[in-house]
């Protein structure tokens, strides 16, 4: 008796150490959920706050009803998160009638109430970005729709630049063509070019769906900061963060959204390498046939780039087609461009923030103290292009998402954890017949 | 870490080390009987305790007490022990587990 209450005397010691919310119990606080990258704008310009005008993110539907508030004003380093329907982002003039308090108290409001029908009849509130204009990256779809895809899938791969196809078909091909037919020679309404190219949307269709199975980025942060000139929102970048891997910062050409950083050397940094490899190695046979289908139309109206001009077809040089082939097999190394990583001390790590209060309890014009939260660790030096970025911390998951994560989980083990109290009370009940039929 | 590798190592280490050290201190003859009757318990156990703990957040003592009463009641009545021996034993086993836990998220 004396051993059990030894026991339970060494458990009670135990519990101090553990904290009354359960976590992980490391030191990092915050379970990490592989389903889905949190998709999320910041803007980290501290120059935002003199600005006569302030911003709020509006967010979608869907988004309000998940965070429980409509709209959020912006701060410095915050990060603010966005899914497939978008959002959209206010730049307000400050007047006696429109503060930011007047959008922090959100308590007269419902989650998915929008600021135009709340704020701009009189005046004062003008649309500075909507969120698609920072997120309508290049995909691989023939169409120009925003589809759930284009939003999470913010690699900057292109289809065009991965496959090695004797011309680069690239989103004017798969796109335009596809939107406005009759604006393109007649070659492009018949066939092999309409084979080719609902073969060659199959595949990039194909390829989207693994890339986005084996990217594991924890976060991507689209950068935005205040144009002097024009007082207006322009994405400058993105920060893509890992669990396990140093931060890097991409940079993005704000006048067309293309990523300076290039297809390949995004493939390497995202770990997907070897998916692309067997993606190549499984489908070669489709690639002959579109290669088989451009020597047919080549055979019929000579060089297509010179003949069709560029938008349509631009040739691809046997290198940039071995390059391709070579970094498949791992015998060419492709490493990014060392200025993107960012070490652990580039980055300002703000403390963990808490949950945001309730929506009643937005009653003041004052910021709350999550909003007026600052960094707790100094910043060591860095590079002057990257003074401005800091990382702003994952957020807890709520109790619905860890339980949406584990009853919805495509891991065979998980699924298996899930099934096994049902296993373990059938085996135990043959244990005891067995013992029982045993002994008699 | 994320979430569902914390769930599948937290019941690795927690078999392992409760078969371990229940093997260890009993030794018995039956020792395949014992082994998968352990596994089963905490096969039965582990997916709620997590998810009171992990989800629903509900208080550690309790939910740990809970555990230690029912893996006891199962090894009692399983292979006709006294409370005071299977009492011991689950006690034991659950303690050396949450070390070995915690132990290992210190190199993790």
């Amino acid at each position: 008796m004396k051993f059990v209450a030894l026991v339970t005397f060494c458990l009670l010691l135990l519990a101090p150490t553990y904290p009354s919310s359960a976590n992980d119990g490391g030191s990092d606080p915050t379970f990490l959920m592989r389903s889905g990258t949190e998709i999320c704008l910041t803007v980290p310009d501290q120059n935002m706050e003199k600005d006569p005008y302030f911003w709020v993110f509006d967010y979608s539907h869907s988004m309000g009803e998940k965070l429980g508030r409509p709209w959020s004003v912006i701060e410095p380093n915050e990060c603010y998160q966005f899914d497939k329907n978008g959002g959209r982002i206010f730049r307000i003039k400050e007047t006696n009638e429109l503060s930011p308090g007047s959008f922090r108290d959100h308590s007269s409001f419902k989650s998915n109430d929008s600021i135009p029908s709340n704020f701009c009849e009189s005046t004062g509130c003008y649309e500075d970005r909507s969120i698609s204009e920072f997120t309508n990256i290049f995909s691989a779809w023939p169409d120009l729709g925003l589809r759930e895809t284009d939003i999470i899938f913010n690699t900057g791969i292109t289809a065009d630049s991965v496959f090695p196809t004797n011309y680069n078909l690239g989103i004017l091909t798969t796109q335009f063509v596809a939107l406005h037919p009759d604006a393109f020679p007649q070659l492009t309404r018949e066939s092999p070019f309409t084979d080719m190219q609902e073969k060659y949307t199959e595949l990039a269709e194909k390829f989207q769906k693994e890339i986005r199975e084996c990217d594991d980025r924890q976060r991507v942060e689209y950068r935005a900061e205040v144009d002097k000139e024009s007082s207006r929102l322009e994405l400058k970048g993105q920060l893509w963060t890992w669990p396990d891997q140093d931060p890097v910062l991409i940079d993005i050409h704000p006048s067309d959204l293309t990523y300076r950083t290039d297809s390949l050397e995004i493939l390497e940094l995202i770990g997907c390498r070897q998916v692309y490899a067997e993606f190549l190695e499984t489908h070669q046979k489709d690639i002959d046939q579109i290669n088989k289908w451009l020597d047919e139309l080549e055979k019929e109206h000579g060089n297509l780039e010179e003949e069709f001009h560029d938008p349509i077809f631009i040739e691809r040089s046997d290198e940039a087609i071995e390059e391709m082939w070579s970094f498949a097999d791992g015998s060419l190394e492709v490493t990014p461009d060392e200025e993107i990583f960012l070490s652990p001390s580039d980055v300002e790590v703000k403390e963990e923030t808490e949950p945001e209060p309730e929506i009643s309890s937005y009653q003041n014009d004052s910021p709350s103290e999550t909003e007026k939260e600052t960094s707790t660790e100094p910043r060591s030096p860095a590079p002057p292009d990257q003074e401005e970025f800091a990382e702003t911390p994952a957020s807890e998951p709520t109790k619905e998402k860890k339980r949406e994560t584990v009853l919805l989980s495509e891991d065979p083990f998980v699924r298996l954890y899930l099934v096994l109290p049902i296993l373990a009370f059938l085996g135990l009940l043959s244990i005891l017949l067995y013992r029982r039929y045993r002994n008699k | 870490m994320y979430f569902e590798d914390v769930i599948l190592w937290a019941f690795v280490i927690t078999v392992f080390t409760e078969t371990f050290v229940i093997l260890i201190i009993q030794r018995p003859k039956e020792w395949v009987q014992w082994l998968i009757t352990i596994v089963c318990l905490n096969a039965l156990t582990h997916p709620p305790t997590l998810y009171l703990l992990h989800i629903e957040n509900a208080p550690y003592i309790a939910v740990e007490g809970a555990v230690w009463l029912l893996e006891a009641a199962g090894l009692k009545y399983l292979f006709d022990l006294t409370w005071r021996r299977s009492l011991i034993l689950s006690g034991v086993a659950n303690l050396a587990s949450i070390l070995a836990g915690m132990a290992v998220r210190l190199f993790i």
